[in-house]
C-alpha cells in the first residue's frame, strides 16, 4: 500500500516536472487560476451584496407602511 | 434590429439576458482554459532555447492581450454611455476596469516570474512589461477617479472622458515605450517571446486567448448584473430579485 | 471668437500678475528639486543624468502648477459664465491653458537652461534641451487640463490628478528626454523632436475638447 502511494507520488512529480523551471511554471499557472477564481467570487459577492440590500429596503419600506 | 437594441439598453431585459448567458460562456471558458493549460503545459513541446519556461507564454500573453482588449471594451462603453446616455453601458464601463486591473496585474506578475529564469531578475525594463505598468496605473486611475465621486451619474459621466482620453493615449504610450526600450536594450537580452513558434506551440496560445475572452465575458456580465441591481434599487422590476423573503 | 480668446487670455495674465507669488511656487519648486537630485546621488554620480533630472523636475512642477488652473474659477463661479458663454467652450479653454502655460512653464523654460548647466550638461545640448520643453511643456498643459477639470472640486483631487496625469504624460517624458540626451551624446535629436512635436498637435486638437467635456460634467 505505502509502495504503491509512493510510487504514485514519484509518477506524478515526473508528470508535472518542468526541468530546472517547474517553481516557475506552476507558481505562474497557479496565480493566473487564484486570479480567474478570485474575480468570479468577487463578482457573485457583490451580486449578492446588491440582492441582500435590495431586500432590506424592501422589508424597511414595509415596514413604515 | 432597433428593437433589439433598444430591449438590450433597458435593465430589467439585460439583466435576465445576461443571467443566462453568463453561465454558457463560464464553461465555454472553463473547458478552454483548462484544455489549452494542459495543452502548453504537456502537449506543446519544450522551447529549443527556454526550455519549459516558455510555457509561461500561454498565461502570459493572453493576459497582456486582454488587459489591453478590455480597456478598449472599457472605453467604447464609455463612449456610448456618453453619447446616447444609456446608463446600461456606463454600468458595463464600470464593471470592465477592475476585470481589466487584474488580466495586467496577471500580464505583470507572469511576466516578472517568466523574466527572472530568462533574465537572472525579477524585473526588467522592457518594453511589454513596462507598458503593463503604465496601463495598470491608467485602470488605478479609473478606478480612483469613480471612487471619489459619491454621485453615480457623474462617476459615470466623468470616468467616461477619462477613459475615452486614455484609449486614445494607450497607442501612443505603448509605441513611445516600445521606441524607448529600442534605444535602451543590450544585445543579450532575450525578449519574452518564443523566437520560433511552431504551430503545436501556437494553438494552445489561441485557444488559451479565445478561453480567457469568453471568461472575461461570463464575469463581465455577472458583474453587471450585480451593478445594475445596485443601481436600479428604486426601480419596480428588481423586487422580485432581493435576497431576503 | 479670437476677440473672446484674447479677452480670455488678457484676463488670464492679468490675474496670474496681481497674484505672482502663486505663479512663483511652481518655479521654486523646479529648482529645489533639480537641487535634491545632486545631493542625493552625489556629484561624482550625476554625469548623465542632467536631462533625465531636469524633465521630471519639469514634469513634476507642471503637475503642481496644475491644481490651480481651474480652483479659483470654480470657487467663485466665473467657470459657469465661461461655460455658459456664446462662445464654443474648447476654444476658450486654449486660451486659458495657453495664458497658464505663460505663466507656469516659460519662466521654467527660461530657467532650465541654467540649471542644466548646473547639473553637467554638455553645452551642445543646450538648444534642443529649449526647443524640447518649448515643444513638451505644452502638451503636458493641455493633458493636464483635462485631468484638472475632472478633478476640480473633488475630495483628495490634487492626489488624484497626479495618478491621473502622470501616466498619460509618459510619452512626452521619453520623447523630451531622450532628445535632450541624444543631443548631449552627440546624437541628432531631430526624430524625437518630430515625435514631441506631433504630440503637441494631437493634445492641442483633442486636449481643448476633451477638457470641456470634463469640466461640463464637473459642473453639474
Amino acid at each position: 500500500m505505502g509502495a504503491t502511494i509512493f510510487w504514485f507520488i514519484m509518477m506524478l512529480g515526473d508528470i508535472l516536472s518542468m526541468g530546472d523551471y517547474t517553481a516557475y511554471v506552476w507558481s505562474a499557472y497557479g496565480l493566473t487560476l487564484l486570479v480567474l477564481v478570485g474575480n468570479i467570487l468577487l463578482a457573485r459577492r457583490r451580486h449578492s451584496a446588491a440582492r441582500l440590500d435590495l431586500g432590506r429596503r424592501l422589508q424597511a419600506r414595509e415596514g413604515e407602511r | 434590429m432597433r428593437k433589439f437594441w433598444h430591449e438590450l439598453a433597458s435593465p430589467p431585459h439585460f439583466y435576465r439576458l445576461a443571467g443566462r448567458l453568463s453561465p454558457w460562456f463560464g464553461w465555454v471558458a472553463a473547458v478552454l482554459i483548462v484544455g489549452s493549460g494542459w495543452a502548453g503545459l504537456f502537449w506543446a513541446p519544450p522551447d529549443y532555447q527556454q526550455g519549459d519556461a516558455f510555457r509561461i507564454i500561454y498565461v502570459h500573453v493572453p493576459s497582456a492581450w486582454m488587459s489591453l482588449f478590455v480597456y478598449v471594451v472599457m472605453a467604447t462603453a464609455a463612449a456610448i454611455g456618453l453619447i446616447w446616455r444609456i446608463k446600461l453601458a456606463h454600468a458595463v464601463a464600470a464593471s470592465c476596469a477592475p476585470l481589466g486591473a487584474s488580466f495586467t496585474f496577471l500580464a505583470l506578475a507572469t511576466g516578472s516570474i517568466w523574466g527572472k529564469p530568462m533574465w537572472g531578475t525579477w524585473w526588467e525594463w522592457d518594453a511589454r512589461l513596462t507598458s503593463e505598468l503604465i496601463l495598470l496605473f491608467l485602470y488605478a486611475g479609473y478606478m480612483a477617479l469613480r471612487g471619489s465621486i459619491d454621485d453615480t451619474a457623474r462617476a459615470d459621466r466623468a470616468s467616461a472622458v477619462l477613459a475615452l482620453v486614455g484609449v486614445v493615449n494607450v497607442p501612443i504610450i505603448h509605441y513611445s515605450v516600445i521606441w524607448w526600450s529600442s534605444l535602451h536594450q543590450g544585445p543579450t537580452v532575450t525578449k519574452l517571446d518564443a523566437p520560433s513558434i511552431a504551430v503545436s506551440m501556437l494553438v494552445p496560445l489561441l485557444t488559451m486567448s479565445f478561453g480567457f475572452m469568453c471568461y472575461f465575458a461570463a464575469v463581465l456580465l455577472a458583474r453587471v448584473r450585480g451593478e445594475v441591481l445596485e443601481r436600479e434599487r428604486n426601480a419596480r422590476w428588481v423586487r422580485q430579485y432581493s435576497g431576503l423573503s | 471668437m479670437l476677440s473672446a480668446m484674447r479677452l480670455v487670455l488678457a484676463r488670464e495674465l492679468r490675474l496670474a500678475f496681481r497674484r505672482w507669488g502663486q505663479a512663483a511656487t511652481p518655479l521654486m519648486f523646479f529648482m529645489i528639486v533639480t537641487t535634491l537630485f545632486p545631493l542625493a546621488l552625489g556629484p561624482p554620480q550625476l554625469g548623465g543624468l542632467a536631462s533625465g533630472v531636469l524633465w521630471v523636475a519639469a514634469l513634476l512642477s507642471s503637475l503642481l502648477a496644475l491644481d490651480a488652473l481651474f480652483r479659483a474659477d470654480f470657487e467663485d463661479g466665473s467657470m459657469e459664465q465661461l461655460v455658459l458663454t456664446r462662445q464654443p467652450l474648447p476654444i476658450l479653454l486654449v486660451a486659458r491653458v495657453l495664458a497658464h502655460w505663460l505663466v507656469s512653464a516659460l519662466p521654467l523654460i527660461l530657467l532650465a537652461p541654467l540649471l542644466a548647466l548646473a547639473l553637467d550638461l554638455p553645452g551642445r545640448a543646450l538648444a534642443t534641451l529649449l526647443l524640447a520643453l518649448l515643444l513638451g511643456t505644452p502638451t503636458l498643459s493641455f493633458i493636464g487640463a483635462v485631468g484638472a477639470a475632472l478633478t476640480t472640486g473633488l475630495r483628495r483631487g490634487s492626489a488624484l490628478l497626479a495618478l491621473l496625469v502622470l501616466p498619460l504624460a509618459v510619452p512626452v517624458l521619453i520623447f523630451g528626454a531622450r532628445a535632450t540626451d541624444m543631443a548631449a551624446h552627440g546624437e541628432d535629436p531631430s526624430g524625437a523632436l518630430f515625435l514631441l512635436a506631433s504630440l503637441l498637435f494631437l493634445s492641442l486638437s483633442l486636449g481643448p475638447f476633451a477638457a470641456a467635456a470634463a469640466l461640463r460634467v464637473s459642473l453639474e
